[in-house]
């Protein structure tokens, strides 16, 4: 008897191809997703890089020997897709807002008097500035600070040293005239052999890993005390405040967006039930006409969408504080979610005419929609997405990536709504092409 | 009488398969038109190309003297098909709407606004006994309940010709008895009304006139006395039970088909009857129960389109 329940159920799943693809190959698609975004920050060859430029104030031998193990370090790139290093920029200002606009990942300031104070473990010395966009890539910064801790050790051993023993003989005493004349012997070998040999970014980093991020807009002195470099980290964004409530607005228009899709994709599936109660051949018999009841549903889910979106976005400001009132994001938010709501609608709408039972809506939209959620950003932050270029295209075919850029540029970048005007043509495009290819699989229910 | 809807030499094939191939039918006003056939003959198609949700490959309809061809099929479009109502077989409803939220719905799609929509719903849930269900969601309606409903939506703006699709099946007899009387007083109303139906017996009481179709075909038009004198015959068949065994041929075609029970034909009840019963107690028996049967419709149906199951 269990081994007729095993077949009934085993000739069920066997001719439900939906359930098939929902039991067999959705885990292998979101599997493989998730292992070309995480596995490419394992490390090797594949792990990201940051697009980092540098800023020397201080022009000494000291820091251009600095800037040039930086720009030698593959763990960095330009911003240029030419760019295989890091490269250097004229001005403070500049590099901060290559940050801000979001050119870059980060960007390091060598400060007037570095190279006096290079290598000294000295925690007043003038620090290394590290402009970063916490938000827009929240590791980016610990990367930096981390590989910067790197090259310090690796790429000027011999100022390191030397002025590690400077520092030493300051607080424990001088050297014997023995061990002085064996390091006199010693430096010039290993500059040598370190200007031959480029950073020694071959070599295993020996500095203790050094936590920098302490803090975005943190004025105060630098607390990474015996770290060979001074590193302060200052965030683009206004401030932490900001960068939480950044990050909640993130995860409405992610979490909104996704469920959007769901939503639009269920609403739809009505349609079919209509279809097969025969609902929609009495409908159709009036004087409705197909693609005023496709128009009807489109409007209808797009409003409802709009309302979804704005209900969200409402408990984010009541709940968790999300910056919702000022004439930018409302303006910016208006537009964005109309013109979603609008192309999750259509594309809802095109799952339910495309379909042939309420059944075949569901379990294609679940595919669909999850796989544009992992690649579009709505489960995975955009800017880890961004890191893999399979990823970053990938992201373009989706609602989720639009509209995620889109929020992203209003409620992050403070952008004015007709700067958002890429975003908006390219999910209303999506939308008149959903619209298009609806009316068209509708004809199926057309008189024949 | 005037000719409402007629369907000359109507033909669609659906890939390899003849739905319609030539099926012909007329509906005047004010009457009352069963349109049978066995599954698969082609009575959906022919109801369906009426509504405008089948192109036919040849053939014309008319609606109220207007053709239904080419791009006059569409609904929108076509004045006449604001006439015509359609009661589909299926419960077309919305289930999460309640019943005067139903009515509203479809009456809107067919144009009824205002006062007049109101006017209409009230007398729509009159009309099916669902006024003090009024308000409540049409999925927890019974089956009966659902089929008036379903009718009252397809005539809410008050069509010249009404469409019923199997407008009882699923019911109980004390809803069916209801539909029916429902579909009688839109007849005295005046409207024209074309059903399909498998309830032989009940579409042979209440129809004016019969067509049937197989294969695509018509294969029968009248009424029920015009489609039994074409077919089977007026005779009426006479069964006897008789108080005792009789064995071998009774004369003038009565004939002991039972133990007790001998049958025959007459055509002439009152002079043919007596004259039986007389030779029945000539061969000694007594008569303990007698039945006559009229020709029904069911016998002309299964003598036009054979016993042979249909798919």
């Amino acid at each position: 008897m269990i081994g007729t329940v095993l077949r009934i159920g085993w000739l069920n799943l066997k001719r439900d191809r939906v359930a098939l693809v929902l039991t067999f190959v959705l885990p292998i698609v979101f599997f493989s997703i998730f292992a070309v975004i995480f596995g490419g920050l394992s490390g090797g060859d594949s792990m990201p890089k940051v697009e980092l430029v540098v800023v020397d104030e201080d022009q000494t031998d000291a820091s251009r020997r600095f800037v040039r193990a930086i720009q030698n370090e593959d763990g960095f790139k330009g911003p240029e897709r030419k760019d295989r290093h890091a490269t250097t920029v004229d001005s403070a200002e500049e590099a901060r807002n290559l940050v801000k606009e979001r050119e870059i990942d980060a960007a390091l300031v060598i400060p007037k008097g570095f190279g006096e104070s290079f290598g000294s473990f000295d925690p007043n010395a003038p620090p290394i500035t590290l402009y970063a966009d916490d938000v827009a890539n929240p590791v980016a910064h610990q990367i930096v600070t981390g590989l910067l801790q790197k090259i310090a050790m690796t790429a000027t051993p011999d100022l390191a040293i030397e002025r590690g023993i400077g520092m030493f003989e300051k607080y424990a005493g001088a050297l014997t005239p023995q061990q002085r004349a064996a390091m006199d012997q010693f430096l010039p070998e290993l500059r040598t052999l370190t200007s031959e040999g480029g950073s020694g970014e071959s070599r295993p980093a020996t500095a203790p890993a050094t936590n920098a991020a302490n803090g975005a807009d943190d004025d105060g002195p630098p607390q990474n005390f015996m770290s060979p470099v001074q590193v302060r980290v200052e965030n683009v964004q206004s401030g932490n405040e900001r960068e939480r409530k950044a990050g909640i607005s993130y995860q409405a228009a992610g979490i909104g967006v996704m469920f959007l899709l769901f939503s639009m994709a269920g609403a739809m599936g009505a349609l079919l039930q209509e279809a097969s109660s025969g609902t929609l051949e009495r409908v159709l018999s009036s004087r409705l006409g197909m693609t005023r009841l496709l128009l009807g549903n489109w409007m209808y889910a797009a409003l409802a969408g709009f309302a979804q979106l704005t209900v969200m976005f409402l408990w984010g400001w009541l709940v968790f504080g999300l910056e919702l009132w000022t004439t930018t994001h409302v303006t910016g938010f208006i537009a964005m979610t109309a013109v979603s709501a609008a192309a999750a609608a259509a594309f809802g709408l095109m799952l339910g005419t495309a379909c042939r039972s309420a059944g075949q809506v569901q379990g294609i939209s679940t595919v669909v929609i999850l796989c544009m959620s992992a690649v579009g950003g709505s489960m995975i932050p955009r800017f880890l997405l961004k890191q893999n270029p399979l990823m970053d295209v990938a992201g373009l075919f989706t609602f989720n990536g639009w509209a995620l850029d889109g929020y992203q540029k209003v409620f992050w970048d403070d952008k004015p709504v007709w700067q958002l005007w890429p975003q908006l043509a390219v999910l209303a495009a999506m939308a008149i092409v959903c619209l298009a290819l609806a009316r068209q699989f509708a004809r199926r229910w057309e008189a024949v | 009488m005037s000719t409402v809807l007629s369907v000359a030499d109507a033909r669609k094939s659906f890939s390899q398969t003849k739905a319609l191939d030539g099926a012909s039918m007329t509906l005047n006003k004010g009457e009352w038109l069963a349109l049978l056939g066995p599954n698969g003959a082609g009575k959906t198609t022919l109801i369906r190309a009426v509504t405008g949700r089948v192109k036919l490959d040849a053939g014309s309809i008319t609606l109220l003297g207007q053709p239904l061809n080419g791009h006059s099929i569409d609904p929108i479009t076509n004045d006449a098909r604001k006439q015509l109502g359609v009661v589909p077989q299926d419960i077309g409803l919305y289930p999460l709407l309640t019943a005067r939220e139903n009515l509203r719905a479809f009456g809107e799609l067919h144009d009824v606004s205002g006062p007049l929509l109101e006017q209409r719903i009230a007398w729509a849930l009159d009309w099916t006994g669902l006024a003090d269900r009024a308000d409540t969601l049409t999925k927890t309606f019974s089956g009966g309940m659902k089929r008036r409903l379903n009718i009252a939506c397809g005539v809410l703006h008050r069509p010249q010709v009404v469409l019923l699709d199997e407008p009882t099946v699923g019911v109980d007899p004390q809803s069916r008895q209801r539909i029916w009387e429902m579909l009688g007083q839109l007849r005295d109303a005046g409207a024209s009304l074309l059903l399909t139906t498998h309830q032989l017996d009940e579409a042979q009481q209440v129809c004016d006139r019969i067509t049937i179709i197989d294969h695509g075909k018509t294969i029968a038009d009248g009424s029920l006395a015009e489609l039994i004198a074409q077919t089977i015959g007026r005779q009426r068949r006479i069964t006897l039970t008789l108080d005792r065994p009789l064995s071998g041929q009774l004369h003038n075609g009565l004939t002991m088909v039972g133990p007790t029970t001998a049958s025959g034909e007459v055509i002439d009840v009152a002079s043919d009857l007596p004259a039986m019963l007389d030779r029945v107690r000539a061969a000694g028996a007594r008569v303990n129960d007698l039945k006559i049967e009229a020709p029904s419709l069911q016998a002309v149906f299964i003598h036009l389109t054979g016993r042979e199951l249909r798919e």
